[in-house]
C-alpha cells in the first residue's frame, strides 16, 4: 500500500490521529508505507534539518507537540522522580530498557564515531516524545553518570550530529560542565561540539576557559575561537 | 610533495615517544596506512574537505603534515591506491604507506611522533571551514557533486544543502534537491 502525499505529511507532522497511529504499528512498518519519493523527501528534511526546517517552516517537526501523556513521568521510573504518579505494570521495565538501551548506544558512540546507532535512537525519541522531555532525561542521564568518561563522550558526539536549536539548552548546560573536565577525550569532543555550534553560546564558552597547555587542544581551541569570534562579530 | 594523514589527537598529545596508545592510531589491516597526498600547502584545504568527506557526515578533521623526502629516507615505500571519499575527483590523491612489518610502522609513528613536537606539522580544520570549502569547491564547480544521488550520503547532501540555504543560494540548492530526487 502506497500511502498519499497529504497522509504523509499528515505522519511526519504529528497529528493526533497519526500519532495514536504510531503508538499501535513499529517505525519500520510504517516506514514502509512511504513511497521512494516521500522517504526521500523526508529524510532530505532530517539530514538538513538544522536550516531545512528553518527554510520550510512547514516542514517535519523533530519536537513533537501534538504528543499527549505523562510527559517526563513517562520516561524516568518513580524511583528516579521521587513523585507519587502511580506506576503502571510493566512501565519500570519499559524506562529501564530505554535507558539501557540508549546506555549502550552512547558506549557504541564513544568507541567508535562512524556509529549511527544512537542518533537514530534519539531522533525517534524526539518523534515520539516532546523534546524537552527528552533532553531532560538525557540531562539525568548526563548528572547520574558525570564520573563516567564514556557516556559523556558518547553524549558530547551525539549532540555533535543535531543541530544546536534541537539540543539546547541541555547540550549547552553539558559541554559548559565538560569543558572543564580533566579528561582529554572530553575536552576535546566538547571544543568540537562547540565548533560545530559555532554561535554566540558557544562563544561565551570557549572564552570563559584558559587556554589549554597541550599543544594539539591549544591549536583546536585558538583556531575555534578565532572562527566563532569572526562569525559571531559579522 | 606533502602527505596528510588523519590522526585521534588523544593518542599524540602528550605522549613519549612509541607511546603504545600512538600505535594504536595507525591500525592496519592490510599492512597500509592511508595518506593524502598534496603537492604544496595551497591544496590544504581541498585535502582536508576530501578527508572530512570519506565520512557520511562533516566533522572537524585533525591532521598531521609529513614530507616525502623523510618518508623515503625512512625506507617507507608509497603506493597508488585511490581513496574513497565523496569528494570523487580527489581520490586518485590517496595513497597508501606500506607498512609489511612493525619495523615500518614503528619508524613511522616516530616520525609522526616527531612531526607533531612542531606545531606547523599540525592542523586542525573547524566544521565550520570545511563547510566553506564543501561550498566553495560545489559553487565553482570543481566538485561535480555526484555523492548528492548516492545512497549513503545522506547526512553530507542535507548538510550542502542546509549550507545553500544560510548562503540564501536558491540556485545551487535547486540544483542539487533535483539530483538528490533523481536516484
Amino acid at each position: 500500500m502506497i500511502i498519499s502525499d497529504k497522509v504523509a505529511k499528515d505522519i511526519t507532522s504529528g497529528s493526533d490521529f497519526w500519532t495514536q497511529v504510531r503508538e499501535l504499528i513499529s517505525w519500520d512498518e510504517l516506514d514502509n508505507q512511504f513511497s521512494t519519493t516521500q522517504k526521500k523527501r523526508r529524510e532530505l528534511r532530517l539530514s538538513g534539518r538544522s536550516y531545512y526546517d528553518a527554510y520550510f517552516r512547514n516542514s517535519i517537526k523533530l519536537s513533537n507537540p501534538n504528543r499527549s501523556g505523562a510527559g517526563f513521568f513517562s520516561l524516568i521510573t518513580k524511583s528516579e522522580s521521587a513523585t507519587d504518579i502511580p506506576e503502571k505494570e510493566g512501565d519500570l521495565e519499559r524506562k529501564n530498557s530505554l535507558k539501557l538501551t540508549f546506555f549502550n548506544k552512547l558506549l557504541a558512540k564513544a568507541n567508535d564515531d562512524n556509529d549511527e546507532e544512537a542518533h537514530k535512537f534519539l531522533e525517534n525519541l524526539f518523534l515520539a516524545y516532546k523534546k524537552g522531555d527528552v533532553l531532560l532525561w538525557v540531562q539525568q542521564i548526563f548528572n547520574d553518570n558525570c564520573t563516567n568518561e564514556k557516556i559523556i563522550v558518547g553524549l558530547l558526539r551525539l549532540f555533535l550530529e543535531f543541530s544546536f536549536e534541537e539540543v539546547s539548552p541541555v547540550a549547552m548546560t553539558i559541554a559548559a560542565c565538560c569543558i572543564n573536565h580533566k579528561s582529554y577525550v572530553v575536552k576535546t569532543a566538547t571544543f568540537s561540539l562547540l565548533g560545530h555550534w559555532c554561535n554566540k553560546e558557544a562563544l561565551e564558552i570557549i572564552t570563559s576557559f584558559e587556554e589549554p597547555r597541550e599543544m594539539m587542544l591549544r591549536v583546536k581551541y585558538k583556531k575555534l575561537k578565532e572562527i566563532i569570534s569572526a562569525k559571531c562579530t559579522i | 610533495m606533502y602527505y596528510l594523514r588523519r590522526i585521534v589527537p588523544e593518542k599524540w598529545d602528550n605522549k613519549v615517544s612509541l607511546d603504545a596508545v600512538s600505535v594504536s592510531d595507525l591500525s592496519t589491516g592490510d599492512n597500509d596506512i592511508s595518506v593524502w597526498q598534496i603537492n604544496d600547502m595551497n591544496e590544504l584545504e581541498e585535502a582536508g574537505l576530501t578527508i572530512a568527506m570519506t565520512k557520511n557526515i562533516l566533522k572537524d578533521v585533525n591532521v598531521v603534515i609529513m614530507e616525502d623526502k623523510r618518508l623515503i629516507e625512512l625506507g617507507l615505500k608509497i603506493l597508488d591506491q585511490p581513496g574513497k571519499s565523496h569528494y570523487a575527483e580527489k581520490n586518485d590523491s590517496h595513497k597508501n604507506i606500506s607498512v609489511p612489518t612493525f619495523w615500518e610502522i614503528g619508524y613511522l609513528t616516530e616520525y609522526i611522533h616527531n612531526q607533531l613536537q612542531d606545531e606547523k606539522n599540525f592542523h586542525y580544520f573547524a566544521e565550520d571551514e570545511l563547510k566553506e570549502t564543501l561550498y566553495k569547491v560545489a559553487k565553482d564547480g570543481s566538485m561535480n557533486y555526484q555523492f548528492m544521488a548516492d545512497k549513503d550520503s545522506s547526512r553530507l547532501r542535507g548538510t550542502l544543502i542546509a549550507i545553500c540555504c544560510e548562503k540564501k543560494d536558491s540556485e545551487l540548492r535547486m540544483e542539487l534537491e533535483k539530483m538528490a530526487l533523481k536516484k
